[in-house]
């Protein structure tokens, strides 16, 4: 049982070498001075996981079963074969910096937080020629039909806008390895089945 | 010398309740709670000496194993990796967060659907 429960364990949390330790170490070094590293200088050919789409509508139920919905900058969080065999494809929404400075003010120390990608379950992407500053909010995932999103790419009802470099990559899923993977509360005990 | 690894104060909880559990079925998670390896090295040292456990190497290994099947370490994960790449991230706080809910609310548009 060990045995299994340890590859398992392998397959979820791989090991790390130290070459690529090294190179993401130097790449949050280097993105501080410039940001724009996390970018690819030209768009993947096929649709990658971290891909930036405009115009996805994202819906949040509500305590009154009502639902809050708007269209805004889309980031895949789908994985990139899951995008190319599956029906369905999770996306986050990636909000303009200017929603979080109309709504919390002057407050710098926030802003910079979010700018230095300083909060976990968010995921900061600097403007581009395509689109302003944006937020991507981990914890706004909804599902979306695959056929929707190809026909709003193919009607020009959306475009795909930005992907990531493969440092880009590496950054975004070790800020989703730690949001939806980070060790919980020691005082929460679970049942022991081995 | 089972007492003794009991009380090893490096052990983190898990470390400690998973070996004390089961002598024959050792499992050794600890880096996944812990971005303490040497703690976790030191400890996974003394508890394969005492148990006679051969094969135990540390050096540059990600990922060590006990040929004999009876213990398993996971020196580094990604999520240790992850984890030790943002040491001064934080969530929103509750007011923060409280602050950006209600703020949507003024901005998006209400649905309401059937179901």
């Amino acid at each position: 049982m060990a045995r299994i429960f340890a590859d398992v364990i392998r397959e979820l949390f791989p090991p790390i070498s130290e070459d690529t330790k090294k190179r993401l170490k130097e790449l949050l070094l280097q993105h501080k001075n410039n940001p724009y590293l996390i970018f690819a200088t030209s768009l993947n050919q096929v649709i990658s996981q971290g891909d930036i789409i405009s115009n996805i509508p994202f819906l949040t139920l509500q305590e009154d079963e009502t639902y809050l919905g708007e269209k805004h900058f889309a980031m895949l969080i789908s994985h990139t074969c899951d995008f190319a065999n599956d029906n369905t494809i999770l996306f986050a929404p990636a909000y303009t910096i200017d929603l979080f400075k109309e709504c919390f003010g002057n407050n710098e120390g926030l802003l910079n937080s979010l700018r230095d990608n300083l909060i976990y379950d968010k995921f900061y992407l600097p403007e581009r020629d395509a689109y302003p500053e944006l937020v991507v909010d981990f914890n706004g995932i909804n599902s979306v039909s695959k056929k929707y999103i190809l026909k709003n790419l193919e009607d020009k009802n959306s475009d795909k806008i930005a992907s990531l470099s493969q440092e880009g990559y590496y950054y975004l899923i070790t800020k989703l390895t730690v949001h939806f993977l980070r060790p919980e509360n020691s005082e929460l005990i679970r049942e022991e089945t081995i | 010398m089972k007492d003794e690894i009991l009380t090893t104060p490096s052990a983190t909880t898990l470390f400690e309740k998973k070996i004390g559990a089961d002598d024959t079925n050792i499992f050794m998670a600890g880096s996944l709670y812990s971005t303490d390896y040497t703690d976790i090295l030191d400890t996974a040292s003394l508890i394969a000496d005492s148990y006679n456990i051969m094969g135990l190497n540390t050096a540059n290994a990600n990922i060590l194993e006990i040929e004999s099947n009876d213990c398993i370490l996971i020196k580094e994960s990604w999520l240790d990796f992850s984890l030790s790449l943002f040491p001064n991230a934080r969530y929103f706080t509750k007011e923060e967060q409280e602050k950006f809910d209600a703020f949507k609310k003024t901005k998006f548009k209400k649905f309401k659907f059937k179901f």
